[in-house]
């Protein structure tokens, strides 16, 4: 296992977890959100391919409601 | 009909999507209102519940998306989220918020202007909310802002326009649009708005938190066009000194 | 700053529109309104008006009092150079007439300057014909550099610039710049501009606002009365000073009136424009725009300045001359056109005083503008 930071909380997940994978883990529907990973926004279209990093800081975020 | 960078609206009513109560009334309270674009904010998921979208319940063909920054402190804070938002597929609309103090929320003039010359630059089409500044109005627009947003009273506290003088100034002197926002709290605020010929108000709270959101909803759109037509009509001088002036200028001396 | 370009509807347009908002009810509205559109206006200039003229002139007095007080500005201008390339039917400085030709050397138009800075002005205005390889850019930067400790504002009606040359011109001292359409009316205009830069009717309608880009404190155009229909032009004029708000609000804003006086040529006016309707147009576009400086120079006679006080305009010439060098030598000859007003500067601020107005000389210093780090003062000051 090894460790990565979600939205500031600690997550353990498994070598070669895939973004998609990850969200899956979480319960959130990958089209509803988007993902900063380290900083870079990530294309919808990478989410199956990109393999989380060993101490990745990912920011998962999406529209809410809001003035 | 409203223009705003290019795209033409037919409802000078903006809505909000923040404080409905379910997403069933929120999406029941737009229907109703009639506008065709929405403010939504951009948040972290809530790892605890994760499923909870409740922005799918908006048809997007429907609804413009204009994301806001809210929650950015400083220029930097506002285009990250600016970026964020159009990586999400919001577009390149943008209602640029920076507001630094969270007793208030009242907008940084400094840091709004700065985010602006960023975000233009980056092709966004940027629609800042301000305070009833006019000079800060022509800066912003300078500044190759779409429209600009100026308070009628700070955010949520429903106290209408307490800025009516500059915000007629605002009106007089800018180029593009300018759009109430804030503070409008019943009907009678944002047809005195549209009176005052504002080209769009933008309610949220006021329609959110009424008793029956829908109907409100529908109130504000009756009012907004009430106050558009007067508008147009042409609205009489209010100042009494007119009639009480002498009709008898001495203009004997010419020839 | 975004560059765009002015256009003025033709004149058959703006007829439809003054006759589309010709009755009296829509004077009535107009009057009665906080602030008036481009159609109040029409109704303002509309021959409905006409009896109206009282409720204008009323109307117009409040709004002046309101937003400039109890006051006239006074100027006067200096012409240079009555050389010109230009072949224009009205103007007695065209290239065809046979006149006194001559520029003044830096030394003679100082000496003018001191005899109106000895007069107590501290506005004036340069003058001269269009005539760039006689009196260009280097010339206005050099004299104004000369002048400027001695004056709180210095302003130009020259021929039409490059923006970047009003940006020198600017940071040399200058304040503000006149550019008159003379007519908005582009077909009347080729008629009576019949050879030279002037004919390009464009380039002088964008030039208002290049001088505006440049920075300049305050930007005046005009139409030369006596050309087209007078209405027509009062329309013209609030559309393109409503233009130039919108796009250059840094900068005030003034319209000026001249009617064609008589000049050498011998050039009689197209149209009649009698006092009433002058009066008319002055009102009108007061009221529909509160904060524009309007002029009304020397070509008035006294009796109708005197009488406009406090009705609208808001800057008077005094003590005007209008050939290059005739306040050192009135004997000379060579002017532009005729005054109609020969009271001196101290005859026309006492009469201000006498209708309980104050003539002011001065409302900035040019000095907290420049860029060049000062001459120190001048020699001649």
């Amino acid at each position: 296992m090894m460790q990565i930071v979600c939205n500031d909380e600690k997550k353990e997940i498994r070598p070669e977890t895939t973004l998609i994978a990850f969200l899956g883990e979480l319960g959130v529907k990958p089209d509803t959100v988007f993902v900063e990973c380290n900083g870079v926004i990530i294309k919808r279209d990478e989410y199956e391919t990109l393999v989380l990093p060993e101490g990745a800081r990912l920011e998962l975020i999406r529209f809410v409601g809001g003035g | 009909m409203l223009t705003i960078a290019g795209r033409t609206f037919r409802s000078r009513l903006f809505g909000g999507t923040g404080k409905f109560s379910s997403p069933k009334v929120m999406k029941e309270a737009l229907d109703a209102s009639g506008c065709e674009m929405v403010t939504v904010a951009l948040r972290r998921v809530d790892l605890a519940n994760p499923a909870d979208d409740i922005m799918s319940v908006l048809d997007r063909k429907k609804f413009l998306f204009l994301p806001n920054t809210s929650g950015a402190r400083d220029a930097h804070e506002a285009v990250r989220l600016a970026r964020l938002a159009r990586a999400a597929g919001g577009g390149e609309w943008l209602k640029l918020e920076v507001t630094p103090d969270p007793r208030t929320l009242l907008p940084d003039p400094i840091e709004t202007l700065k985010a602006t010359e960023i975000l233009v630059k980056e092709g966004f089409i940027v629609l800042p909310y301000m305070n009833a500044d006019p000079v800060l109005a022509l800066r912003l627009q300078d500044a190759g802002a779409a429209a600009v947003m100026p308070l009628g009273s700070p955010i949520g506290t429903n106290q209408g326009i307490l800025t009516a003088f500059q915000i007629a100034i605002i009106i007089e002197q800018a180029r593009v649009p300018v759009v109430v926002d804030a503070g409008l709290g019943a009907p009678s605020h944002a047809a005195q708005a549209m009176e005052m010929g504002a080209d769009a108000v933008l309610v949220n709270t006021a329609i959110a938190v009424a008793g029956d959101p829908v109907r409100m909803a529908r109130a504000f759109a009756l009012a907004v066009e009430a106050g558009r037509e007067a508008f147009e009509a042409g609205l009489g001088e209010r100042r009494e000194d007119a009639a009480a002036s002498s009709p008898e200028t001495g203009l004997d001396f010419l020839r | 700053m975004i560059h765009e370009t002015f256009t003025i509807p033709d004149f058959a347009e703006l007829q439809r529109l003054v006759e589309r908002n010709c009755h009296t009810a829509d004077v009535h509205h107009a009057l009665q309104s906080d602030r008036i559109d481009i159609k109040g206006l029409a109704a303002l200039l509309s021959p409905a008006a006409e009896h109206l003229l009282p409720r204008l002139a009323a109307r117009s007095a409040r709004i002046t009092a309101k937003r400039f007080g109890r006051t006239i500005q006074i100027y006067a201008p200096l012409y240079l150079s009555n050389f010109c390339i230009n072949r224009c039917a009205y103007c007695g400085f065209s290239a065809g007439n046979k006149i006194d030709r001559r520029v003044l050397t830096m030394e003679e138009a100082e000496q003018e300057a001191m005899i109106l800075h000895g007069r107590g002005f501290k506005h004036i205005l340069l003058v001269a014909g269009e005539a760039p390889a006689r009196l260009g850019v280097d010339y206005l930067a050099a004299l104004t550099t000369r002048l400027r400790d001695g004056f709180a504002a210095i302003s130009i009606e020259v021929q039409p610039l490059e923006e970047d040359e009003y940006v020198r011109l600017f940071a040399a001292g200058i304040t503000s710049v006149a550019v008159y359409q003379e007519t908005y009316d582009r077909g009347i205009y080729g008629q009576v501009h019949h050879a030279g830069k002037k004919c390009d009717f464009d380039y002088r309608l964008a030039t208002p606002a290049r001088a505006a880009a440049a920075g300049m404190r305050e930007v005046g155009i005009g139409a030369l009365l006596g050309l087209a229909d007078w209405r027509l032009e009062g329309l013209a004029m609030g559309m393109h000073l409503a233009w130039l708000r919108k796009h250059y609000w840094r900068t005030a804003l003034t319209i000026s009136f001249p009617r064609l006086r008589p000049a050498e040529g011998g050039f009689q006016p197209l149209v009649k424009v009698n006092e009433r309707m002058l009066t008319q147009m002055i009102f009108a576009l007061r009221i529909f725009d509160p904060d524009v400086g309007l002029l009304l120079s020397t070509r008035e006679e006294a009796r109708f300045r005197d009488g406009m006080v406090g009705l609208g305009p808001t800057r008077y010439s005094a003590g005007s001359c209008t050939a290059p060098g005739g306040y050192a030598h009135p004997e000379l000859t060579g002017e532009q056109f005729s005054v109609g007003d020969h009271r001196s500067m101290q005859e026309v601020c006492a009469d201000i005083c006498q209708k309980g107005y104050d003539p002011v000389r001065k409302d900035w210093d040019a000095t907290f503008q420049i860029k060049d780090g000062g001459s120190g003062m001048s020699a001649a000051f």
